[in-house]
């Protein structure tokens, strides 16, 4: 009986793996490909030009991949920087003192994780 | 001698409490407080841009939202189908992933199991969830796409004799979306609910064993009880989450919503009224609209979830 329930539940997590690994092994696939044989059809291996294609792509100018990563890597950094030392802040001080509006800020900081941040976007534009 | 100074019983540093936090609440005011209050403020006002010549802004009251609700010539009320296709695609894809998140929490911390290669399931379900929600729909739009891989693989191997356009149709549309959102999100879900499950002392479960309960038995009445909380956290940051569905139908459909708008979420509809027209009073009160949606609904799960605990 174990060894059943143990093979179905196998089972599902090795579906659920080729689920989310499907689309990324066939992204990896296509782009070891050249733009001719990508024409030709559907390939379950993949092919020898993985480097070339990568090393096209970093050169084209009119993507510009470098900058555009360093662009991301800044506000990335800037963001998780900012974001864990407020947090961190905010801990601590409820923590570790006691004052008047602690349980208040608390509940205000929960119930903020309820509301929308989309939703007030046309603000930004 | 003299007079003793009143000794105080301990000193107050209640002061740098209020310095520690006060950082988040400048910051909230700031950029969520402000941009909300006036998108409400914007959205009693009549602005938007027609051609060349902008229009007001002139204060309307609650016209925008009159407009917003009124029926079109069809009959059909445009918000209405929006947040109804909203709901279908949020359904389609939080109910399965809720579940396949329970089950697999339960596959993981089952110590009957002991589950193999638990580090790499962990790692590859989460694996999704790492990537830009608009890179995976541009992923998935190429994949799907009518010169693409999977309509490839499914010529040669012989399932469909003709190109498969899977984006004309509502039904694969909304379920490629609904697949999409379920990939992303179910990893997560399951960390958390592991989290949930690890935190139920042990000793329950061993003595409910001890009694004689069934597997199924313990799961419902041992261990849902005790993950309620968390589970009420899932659905509703699920909730918002799903109300708030933007990039991934928009970068899939082209921000149109193909066929026939019946992919179109609320917030897709927001983004259009901010396209050329630039209609900010018709955008707030859609916004605000969304707003207080997500409030009733989520303080209705919360409700609803607590209450059946009580019980």
């Amino acid at each position: 009986m174990l060894f059943l329930t143990r093979a179905v539940v196998y089972a599902i997590l090795i579906f659920l793996s080729v689920l989310c690994l499907f689309s990324f092994y066939l992204l990896i696939v296509n782009a070891s490909r050249t733009n001719a044989d990508l024409q030709g059809g559907f390939r379950l291996l993949p092919q020898g030009n993985f480097l070339t294609n990568l090393k096209n792509a970093w050169n084209d100018a009119s993507i510009n991949i470098p900058q555009g990563m360093l662009n991301s890597f800044i506000v990335a950094a800037c963001t998780s920087l900012l974001t864990t030392y407020f947090s961190a802040l905010t801990a601590y001080g409820l923590h570790a003192y006691d004052f008047k509006l602690k349980k208040a800020a608390f509940t205000f900081i929960m119930a903020v994780f309820v509301i929308t941040n989309q939703g007030s976007f046309p603000a930004f534009v | 001698m003299g007079k003793q100074p009143i000794r105080r019983k301990g000193v107050s540093y209640a002061k740098w409490g209020y310095i520690f936090i006060a950082p988040f609440f400048i910051a909230y005011a700031i950029f969520h407080l402000a941009p909300q209050v006036l998108t409400i403020y914007n959205s009693f006002f009549e602005n938007y841009r027609e051609g060349l010549t902008q229009v007001g802004p002139n204060f309307v009251g609650l016209k925008n939202y009159v407009t917003l609700f009124t029926p079109d010539a069809n009959g059909g009320i445009d918000i209405l189908k929006y947040a109804g296709n909203t709901v279908a695609l949020w359904l389609g894809g939080a109910v399965p992933q809720i579940i396949i998140a329970l089950l697999l929490a339960i596959f993981f911390t089952s110590y009957r199991l002991r589950i193999k290669g638990q580090a790499f399931f962990k790692a590859v379900i989460y694996l999704p969830n790492l990537i830009m929600a608009s890179a995976f729909s541009m992923l998935f739009y190429t994949l799907f796409s009518n010169v693409g891989p999977v309509n490839q693989l499914l010529m040669q191997l012989g399932w469909s004799d003709h190109v498969i356009d899977f984006f004309a149709v509502k039904f694969t549309v909304r379920g490629l979306i609904c697949l999409m959102n379920f990939l992303m999100w179910f990893g997560n879900t399951t960390i958390l609910l592991m989290a949930g499950i690890m935190g139920i002392d042990q000793s329950l479960f061993e003595a409910s064993t001890i009694d004689g309960a069934s597997s199924l038995q313990t799961f419902f009445r041992v261990t849902l009880p005790l993950l309620t909380p968390i589970l009420v956290y899932t659905i509703i940051t699920a909730l918002i989450g799903g109300l708030q569905m933007f990039d991934v139908p928009q970068v899939l459909t082209n921000g149109l919503g193909t066929p026939n708008r019946s992919s179109t979420t609320l917030i897709m509809y927001l983004n259009n009224y901010l396209g050329t027209s630039k209609n900010y009073g018709m955008a707030g009160a859609i916004s605000v609209v969304v707003f207080i949606l997500t409030g009733l609904l989520s303080v209705l799960v919360f409700k609803s979830l607590t209450r059946q605990r009580e019980q």
